[in-house]
């Protein structure tokens, strides 16, 4: 296998054990890194090749890449992409995946009836459960944001602590294999002045409260921020309509506490085996605990079958737990902690739509049982639900939970994740504003049956001139103008979304219809339809736009277009995009870029562009993104088209740019770039 | 850097000198020309954001139908920076990247409900 460089560049050559993990973009170089030496051990019979890649989960591209090396087995760890701490997943061989997953964990533990050799497989459906969700977020999650959040809490960490005399913070990345470097950072490293206070000040956060446990570097402390979470403040938008009543005070009120189903099941248990009804070794099998305790409907039949068959093979020889050396408050904590691992999972992965996961049971029409309806109309959930009203469900896939509400009356309105989405600021877009109506059309109280509906200029403010069903309102996509797509997209994230396009299309993980053309001579105009979807994206993009090359004469730009976009779950049109052709000059121009950083020189020091238009502006803009020429050179058919970019480039961007009168390169300036 | 709707070759093969890299983003219909054939030929390594529809839009049609250049040498932009494919290794090479424009790039919609901030950009 020749030397390869992973497909961030961001690998120092050590490997596999000892490399620095990749940690942000920022921190990305260029830097080759050799890829394993195994290709001798390859094809060797009886010599298979597994991979401890335990926290290389990251960047995403690594999981793909490592699994696609030719070794027999990777194995990754789930605790590195914030799944539980006993899980992760393996990549390989058919035959030995079957092989780790026969022995399992139930099976040593339940006797003579199925020992196995060991407990190498651990993960129990809870595990599961988590793991893949896990896994969902990371591959879906904006990585930049994450560790752009990072830096945010350790800046006001380091700003609380900045009146503190003698106490050094300084922000650094603690990486995971435990080292201290200067890049994007996720931890803030106070240095007291010397080892006794260093060890006096370890010691007060350890044993304070909360706890905070801190990693001892020498005389420093690296106190992490990764899982430390940001305080957040609701607001909602003002004008948004809602109803006055109750508002805001109504959400300051922490929720009422509530047992739980786990708590309930966990009480009777406890009761029960401090009553002596249970001897040492009774199994206690969990799918039936909460109908076995008094429990009904879905607290009865417990989160028991979730997932395909493989998560959860039916073995009712020696499904469940034992109780021996475990007392009351150990059986409380596992049943718990299960029952509200599972129940945020099932919430969440029905908000998603998930189906590879969904229960095999039908779900009640109302969750959970109207006999507690009142109290608790929403799933149970796991977090304190003190600042969020018990109503709403979990937001998911971005999605605000004040959009995902559900109404009582119809049951059905407003679960699709579909239709325009509600300011995330205070400020609402200039296309419309969010009202409070009553999805179903009754009218009635109480608020619930209220949500917040889309109201556009022209349909006036009156209620029946408004959307009113998630069907009308799902066929109504909001819009976006140019001014808000230019401040929602800049060049270094379409050079981002551009270079993941590519590499998608390259996986073939993309649907690329052909692209429709269309000319008028007569105008000196062209125009193309294109569309794609890229596999498991949310949405599917078709674009029109059109270059007539007249238009400058006339004193209109040469290029306009509006993008569509669909949902990919429901095809309905989301969102129309008035970019007037801002998103194709963006993206040609960041493929541009690309292919320069791709194929270019790294000296590359003359850059010669051809054209004056647009195009030549924003190529130059995005080529100075990833090289450094120190002279730019301009040509252009109509000379003072060339003159006038030159003049206004060089006030720009800085860089002097000449104008060449010919293409020759023998009389005017190298061609390169 | 090439932006123009040209139907007729701006470049000529023998202007390169070693170590030129050139990104020609103007072509995109049948008919469109900013760079000689030659120029392809010339190359050492010839990129296309999608080899096959450059062969009918981009610079590729005229390299391809004169048969200076062979289709299967030409590199795909997405193998490159998927680091599946070798681009630049010495510094005299000449390079051309043929751009006729996909359907695909893009991303998701932005977070915390907002405004979509990032789409597939056509």
């Amino acid at each position: 296998m020749p030397p390869r460089r992973c497909a961030q560049r961001c690998w120092a050559p050590r490997w596999p054990r000892s490399c620095i993990p990749p940690t942000s973009t920022a921190a990305h170089s260029a830097q080759p890194c050799r890829w394993p030496t195994w290709s001798r051990w390859r094809g060797r019979p009886g010599v298979p090749v597994i991979v401890d890649a335990a926290y290389l989960s990251f960047p995403t591209a690594l999981i793909s890449d490592l699994v696609g090396s030719g070794a027999d087995l990777v194995c990754f760890s789930a605790k590195y992409f914030y799944g539980p701490n006993a899980g992760g997943f393996l990549a390989g061989r058919t035959d030995l995946i079957e092989a780790v997953t026969d022995p399992d964990f139930t099976g040593y533990e339940s006797g003579a009836t199925s020992r196995s050799a060991g407990r190498p497989f651990k993960m129990d459906r809870t595990t599961i459960v988590a793991t893949v969700l896990a896994l969902q977020e990371w591959l879906t999650m904006d990585h930049d944001a994450r560790w752009a959040s990072y830096g945010r809490r350790v800046l006001a960490l380091q700003a609380a602590l900045a009146d503190l005399p003698g106490l050094h913070a300084r922000p650094a990345q603690f990486t995971l294999d435990e080292r201290l470097i200067d890049a994007a950072p996720n931890a803030l490293v106070l240095r007291p002045g010397s080892a006794a206070a260093a060890t006096a000040m370890e010691d007060a956060l350890a044993t304070g409260t909360p706890r905070l446990l801190c990693v001892r570097e020498g005389e420093e402390l690296v106190v992490c921020v990764e899982t430390v979470r940001e305080a957040t403040t609701r607001r909602w938008p003002s004008g948004c309509g809602r109803p006055r009543r109750g508002c805001r005070e109504r959400r300051r009120r922490p929720a009422p506490e509530r047992s739980s189903t786990a708590s309930r099941v966990a009480t009777a248990l406890r009761e029960e085996l401090l009553a002596g009804l249970h001897a040492p070794g009774t199994p206690m099998r969990d799918v039936g605990a909460g109908g076995a305790r008094g429990r009904r409907g879905h607290d009865a039949r417990g989160p028991g079958r979730v997932g395909p068959p493989w998560t959860a093979r039916p073995r009712p020889a020696h499904r469940g737990m034992e109780v021996a050396r475990l007392d009351a408050a150990d059986v409380r904590d596992i049943y718990a902690a299960r029952l509200v691992i599972e129940q945020a999972g099932l919430v969440r992965l029905r908000a998603t739509g998930t189906t590879a996961f969904a229960p095999s049971w039908t779900p009640r029409p109302t969750w959970p049982t109207p006999r507690t309806a009142r109290t608790a109309a929403a799933p149970w959930r796991p977090t304190p639900a003190s600042t969020t009203s018990s109503r709403e469900r979990p937001a998911a896939s971005g999605w605000p939970a004040r959009t995902r509400r559900r109404c009582s009356s119809c049951g059905s309105c407003c679960r699709s994740p579909t239709g325009p989405t509600p300011p995330s600021t205070a400020r609402p877009p200039p296309t419309g504003h969010w009202r409070s109506r009553c999805a179903t059309g009754t009218r009635r109280r109480p608020a619930r049956h209220w949500r917040l509906i889309w109201t556009r200029p022209g349909n006036g403010s009156a209620p029946s001139s408004a959307p009113r069903s998630h069907r009308e309102r799902a066929q109504t996509p909001g819009t976006l103008t140019e001014d808000r797509i230019r401040q929602a997209v800049d060049p270094a994230a379409a050079l981002a979304a551009v270079r993941q396009g590519f590499i998608a299309l390259h996986e073939d993980r993309v649907t690329l219809p052909a692209i429709l053309d269309f000319e008028f001579p007569e105008h000196h105009g062209e125009a193309h339809v294109k569309g794609a979807h890229i596999h498991g994206a949310d949405h599917w993009v078709v674009k029109a736009a059109a270059g007539f090359f007249d238009n400058p004469e006339a004193g209109l730009p040469a290029g306009s277009g509006v993008s569509l976009v669909f949902s990919a779950s429901t095809g309905f049109s989301d969102c129309v995009l008035l970019d007037n052709g801002y998103l194709t000059d963006l993206r040609t121009a960041a493929a541009g870029a690309l292919s320069i950083e791709l194929l270019a020189r790294q000296d590359a020091g003359h850059a010669l562009i051809v054209g004056a238009g647009v195009q030549a502006r924003l190529q130059l803009q995005a080529l100075l993104g990833v090289r450094t020429p120190q002279d730019v050179t301009v040509f252009a058919r109509r000379p003072q088209e060339a003159v006038r970019y030159a003049e206004e480039m060089t006030a720009l961007l800085g860089v002097p740019v000449q104008v060449a009168d010919d293409l020759d390169g023998r009389r005017a300036v190298p061609i390169s770039s | 850097m090439t932006t123009t709707p040209a139907r007729a070759p701006l470049i000529a093969a023998d202007w390169l000198r070693p170590g030129t890299h050139i990104s020609a983003v103007g072509s995109d219909l049948p008919g469109k020309q900013e760079l000689d054939a030659g120029v392809l030929g010339r190359a050492d390594i010839v990129a296309a954001d999608l080899p096959a529809v450059a062969a009918v839009n981009g610079e590729l049609q005229h390299a391809v139908a004169s048969g200076v250049v062979d289709l299967d040498r030409v590199v795909a932009l997405g193998a490159l920076a998927a680091d599946a494919a070798t681009g630049r290794t010495t510094e005299d090479q000449i390079t051309v990247a043929d751009l006729v424009g996909l359907g695909v790039q893009g991303g998701d919609r932005g977070g915390r409900g907002g405004p979509p901030a990032r789409m597939s950009v056509p």
